[in-house]
């Protein structure tokens, strides 16, 4: 789904691209002492483009709603690369302390979960959306609510379902 | 993976339960198992993972994987090659890599940053290289120059001169803090650098420690402009961008605008870490951030003795979360580290009106001990104190070797007594002030003359006799009295521990033993004693003390001898008692100088000390007045005699506390065969041993202290608390693989484990107000750890994986040692004293017999070896040996004759058996009069 939102020409592209572009400057900002908030990155994001682009980003909620797939894609993609380059790949610095090991785990456990969620959007797309918006988006019930045009309560239920079937699908 | 058609039965399911009330869901799971077990189980499986938190999502995905781009390497530009050769790469930080190059045109070393792709291509270059030419111009001898710049395909780099010299951050990972000197200097040009920049209109808003270059004794800002260009870049996004522990609080809100006071805000933070090693504020992210905005750092003064008042000052300053009440300008701060650098003594004249004192001692040999006791202002409005304080004069009176413990002065300051060990055994000294002769009083004829919880030793109202605290192993504690100079000694109190003389002469208080150490007021002469006070069974009251106008009498309340406080009552009985102090930790010696100063000694919050303390009783702040590095063991006064010299007399002493190893072997080991472990702290600690036979200890180089491990050879600090002190050894898993050990924040001490490695600390069975060290089962299943109930203390078990802790023993219990086989575990009984009884007990809580013993209260005092048997450590008070103990037939055998007169605290067996790390403390006190001129009459 990247690529068809990257190829895009219109303000969605545009916006997709410069949050991915503001998502990896922020996440590789941190010097282990950095900030990182979700928040933080959208609205900066949101106020430059509101400032550049012709498009009316009046709908607040549905930005928040593309800032999440966007983050999601973003670490998606982070870790696939970094599970590559295990598998073998071209990078020469291997260290094998603990970090690296954590980190490779944790690679491998959020592509699991993003394969659970692929199927979860076969099954039910909101419930994968909830999601998106809930824990990568960092988005509160209200957010959610808003950005799918849902009621808080559906956000609610819709969150426990979905924490539900995942932690089943990936248990098993 | 699952199917997608129960999937939607599972969704079908949850509606259902959930749409139920909670009350009814019992009953609705039950009609719908129609009375299948199974699907029932499932049904209330079900209903518990819809409320449980899933591991996986929870909280938010961006914090938690954030760290899979830790690691991503940024090449060195090709089109840049032509002009400069790579030689390697010099470092990474947050926004570029630092790359060591040759300038080709020039044939000099230069250092390329380059930053970081993704943050290149983010930021925008045109805006970025703009901010970073402004910053180029700057001109200043503190300032790295610029000598290039610009857009290398889109990797954005500017080149500046290679520094030999490390960096200010390097400086502090290798020393922690720095000396007054150098801080001073280092800050000088950070802030004449400062004000050069801030004068051309540029902010630094990075400044750390990580961009101040060291070059000699001199410092110089680096990366001026970069935190500008991104901020400029990304206005919304300023609160995000920079270093949160360096970071203004207005930096953070973005409420107010921000300006250069930033800067000067970090430099606050800056010079805080130079002094102390650490920044103000520690902990996580969200923590920090917090704390810049909400919370008061730590005063400089209880972590470091000897930083000069008006320094302290400038640097809390700088420190003020409201831009308006910091420095306005670098220029300001320039000012007064100048003046700072120039005062070396005497009283400064800052406007804000701080008065230091620096007092050097005469006549001191060997091991000097220099004295340099700063008055902080008191709130006395009284002038004459600080003139007092001023022209005070100190000298060491005793050079014995060994230690000299509780001194005292009579009451016209005529003599001073104290006691003094040589071979562990102490006896009662008296010298008259302005002699050098000393005469012994009880030569040898008292063993038991010193417990280091109560006063000892001290004078009767008139000055001409002495009393002291007689005990021995049959009867408890009584006074006796004897000649100033010398003669036989008769007794005088039968049950008291100690005795003052009220300042008129009409009254005496004392304490006695028996539980809850009641106080008492009599005659003179011991006749008529009332009952005044007495504290709950468990609660100690010693050090007794009345104030100079009779009123009050002051004492140590607590559990000692580390949970005290000083206290006072009326001596009628009458009213209630008082709490003064609320340290919670080491507090003794209560002196009241006047109707409204109390001086005492105390060790401060991070375990150190004691220190030296005054209160004012008007607005009960404590201050810390010693600002050397001796500990204050004892301190006393004459009394405030018009016209007449006042003198106080203190033991001061500086102690080390080392780690050392012995062999066990056949034969008894001696002092021959003690040797040192090699590691860099300078105080070493509570020694454990891991399987492999690294050995984890408390530690510091000069701060609070750490959990190190030292192994083959090399040590290393694996974790420090920010704000508590690590209290007791750490206790390694069998499997090597986690530590926990116990921390004391405030009033309260909670374990915590963490990973051998130091990583993953984190608290457990946070419920527990723990005491003392935990001890591990041999399957690494549970920790046993004694717990403070009340005022009891018991032991307890807690399961390692987390969980309850239960309660073990019902009886007082502590110190906890698992046996090897996991049957029983050993502990210490109801202390009588400084000794417990050894006991155990089984796992599941019974009692499991072992033979009779006593054993040291303070420290460790048995260890397993690995074959069962056991190591002891007996002896009396600084004459200790390691004994081996069969517990099934209760023979032992000596393994050491070490040296007496010092302190062997706790220790631990190597896993092959073959050798003991004992940890020892080597008081080195000394005794020294600090003589004040008399108090101008008005």
């Amino acid at each position: 789904m990247g690529s068809e939102l990257e190829s895009l020409d219109d303000a969605v592209g545009l916006a997709y691209r410069e949050l991915r572009a503001i998502a990896h400057r922020r996440l590789r900002a941190r010097d282990g002492r950095g900030t990182l908030t979700t928040t933080a990155l959208v609205h900066e994001a949101y106020l430059k483009l509101a400032d550049n682009s012709a498009h009316d980003w009046e709908d607040r909620a549905h930005f928040l709603a593309l800032a999440s797939v966007v983050m999601r894609h973003v670490l998606v993609d982070r870790a696939r690369q970094i599970s590559a380059l295990k598998r073998g790949g071209m990078d020469q610095r291997i260290t094998f302390d603990d970090n690296q090991l954590s980190v490779e785990t944790e690679s491998t456990a959020l592509l699991q979960l993003n394969d659970a969620l692929e199927e979860l959007a076969h099954f039910e797309p909101r419930l994968a959306q909830v999601v998106e918006c809930r824990f990568f988006g960092g988005l509160t019930e209200q957010e959610t609510a808003d950005a799918l045009n849902i009621t808080v309560r559906t956000v609610q239920r819709d969150w426990v379902k979905a924490r539900v079937l995942l932690q089943r699908a990936l248990s098993a | 993976m699952t199917s997608t058609a129960s999937w939607s039965d599972l969704t079908g399911l949850i509606d259902r339960l959930l749409d139920t009330p909670p009350e009814k869901r019992d009953a609705l799971i039950l009609e719908m198992s129609a009375g299948d077990p199974r699907r029932r189980a499932e049904l209330e499986q079900l209903l518990a993972e819809c409320s449980s938190e899933s591991s996986v999502v929870s909280g938010s995905a961006v914090e938690r994987f954030q760290h899979l781009f830790d690691d991503e390497p940024t090449r060195f530009p090709e089109t840049l090659s032509n002009r400069y050769r790579v030689a390697k790469e010099l470092g990474r930080g947050g926004m570029a890599t630092v790359f060591l190059a040759r300038d080709l045109k020039h044939s000099r070393d230069v250092a390329v940053k380059v930053m970081h792709p993704s943050i290149a291509a983010a930021l925008g270059a045109d805006l970025f290289l703009r901010e970073i030419e402004i910053a180029a111009q700057l001109r200043h001898p503190h300032i790295v120059p610029l000598f290039d710049s610009g857009d290398a395909d889109g990797a954005l780099y500017y080149v500046m001169p290679f520094e030999e010299g490390a960096s200010l951050r390097e400086r502090l990972e290798d020393v922690g803090a720095l000396p007054i000197d150098d801080v001073v200097v280092i800050l000088r040009d950070v802030c004449d650098a400062l004000a050069h920049a801030h004068a051309h209109g540029v902010v630094h808003r990075d400044i750390k420690p990580d961009n101040v270059m060291l070059s000699g004794r001199h410092a110089m800002v680096t990366d001026f402009g970069v935190a500008t260009a991104a901020t400029a870049a990304t206005p919304s996004a300023a609160p995000a961008l920079g270093t949160p522990a360096y970071m203004a609080p207005e930096q953070i809100t973005g409420h107010t605008p921000v300006d250069r006071r930033a800067d000067i805000y970090s430099v606050g933070v800056l010079a805080y870490e130079l002094l102390t090693g650490h920044t103000p504020f520690e902990g996580s992210r969200e923590t920090v951030l917090d704390a810049q905005q909400h919370r008061q750092p730590a005063p400089l003064a209880t972590q470091r003795s000897d930083i000069p008042p008006a320094l302290d000052d400038l640097v809390m300053t700088c420190l003020e979360k409201d831009p308006e009440a910091r420095w306005q300008s670098a220029d300001e701060i320039v000012s007064g580290l100048e003046e700072i650098g120039r005062s070396d003594g005497g009283p400064s004249t800052s406007a804000s009106n701080r008065l230091r004192t620096a007092i050097i001692l005469a006549g001191a040999i060997a091991a000097v001990v220099l004295l340099a006791i700063f008055w902080r202002p008191f709130a006395s409005s009284d002038a004459s104190w600080r003139d007092r304080w001023t022209n005070a004069r100190v000298e060491r009176i005793t050079d014995f070797p060994g230690s000299e413990v509780d001194a005292a002065i009579s009451a016209d300051g005529q003599n001073v007594a104290f006691l003094a060990d040589r071979d562990s055994s102490f006896d009662a000294f008296v010298t008259q002030v302005g002699s050098d002769g000393f005469l012994n009083l009880t030569n040898g004829h008292f063993p038991q003359l010193f417990n280091e919880d109560v006063r000892n030793i001290g004078f009767d109202g008139d000055g001409k006799r002495v009393w002291v605290r007689i005990a021995d192993i049959v009867a408890p504690a009584s006074v006796w009295t004897l000649p100033v100079a010398g003669g036989a000694v008769t007794p005088f109190l039968r049950t008291a521990v100690m005795v003052v003389w009220s300042p008129d002469k009409t009254r005496i208080a004392y304490h006695e033993t028996v539980p809850g150490d009641p106080i008492f007021v009599a005659n003179p002469d011991g006749s008529n004693p009332r009952k005044i006070y007495s504290a709950e069974p468990g609660v100690h009251s010693h050090y007794l003390a009345w104030s100079p106008d009779g009123r009050f009498l002051y004492f140590s309340h607590g559990l000692p001898p580390d949970e005290m406080d000083i206290w006072r009552i009326r001596p009628d009985g009458k009213g209630v008692a008082e709490q003064i102090t609320h340290h919670n930790s080491r507090v003794g010696y209560p002196l009241p100088l006047d109707d409204r100063t109390l001086f005492y000694t105390a060790t401060a919050a991070d375990g150190n000390g004691p220190w030296l303390y005054s209160m004012d009783l008007k607005d009960r702040t404590p201050r810390r007045v010693s600002t050397a590095v001796e500990h204050y063991l004892s301190i006393s006064a004459s009394a405030e005699i018009p016209g007449k010299n006042r003198r106080l007399v203190a033991t001061v002493s500086n102690p080390g506390v080392h780690l050392w190893s012995v062999p066990i072997t056949t034969a008894i080991a001696g002092e021959k065969e003690v040797k040192p472990l090699g590691v860099p702290t300078a105080r070493s600690a509570a020694p454990r041993f891991a399987r492999d036979s690294s050995v984890f200890y408390l530690g510091s180089l000069g701060g609070g202290d750490g959990v190190w491990r030292s192994a083959s050879g090399t040590a290393r600090q694996l974790w420090k608390s920010p704000t508590g002190a690590v209290v007791a050894p750490p206790a390694v898993s069998p499997n090597g693989e986690r530590v926990c050990f116990p921390v004391k924040r405030d009033a309260r001490t909670t374990l915590h484990c963490m990973n051998a490695d130091g990583t993953r600390e984190g608290t457990i069975a946070g419920s527990l107000d723990v005491r003392g060290p935990a001890s591990w089962s041999p399957d690494g299943k549970w920790l046993a750890i004694a717990a403070r109930e009340g005022l009891r203390v018991r032991l307890f078990m807690i399961p390692a994986a987390g969980g309850n802790p239960t309660r073990l023993v019902d009886s007082v219990s502590s110190n906890p040692v698992w046996s090897p086989d996991g049957k029983f575990i050993l502990y210490s009984g109801t202390p009588r004293a400084r000794s417990v009884p050894l006991k155990a007990v089984t796992p599941d809580g019974r009692p499991y017999a072992v033979p009779a013993l006593s054993v040291d209260r303070l420290g460790d005092s048995y260890r397993f070896l690995p074959d069962g048997k056991l190591m002891v450590k007996l002896g009396g008070f600084r004459r200790q040996d390691f004994w081996l103990l069969d517990l099934a037939s209760g023979a032992r055998r000596q393994l050491t004759a070490l040296k007496p007169g010092q302190s062997l605290q706790r220790f631990d067996v190597s896993p092959d058996g073959k050798r003991i790390l004992f940890e020892r403390v080597e008081e080195n006190s000394d005794v020294v009069l600090i003589e004040l001129p008399p108090l101008k009459t008005r």
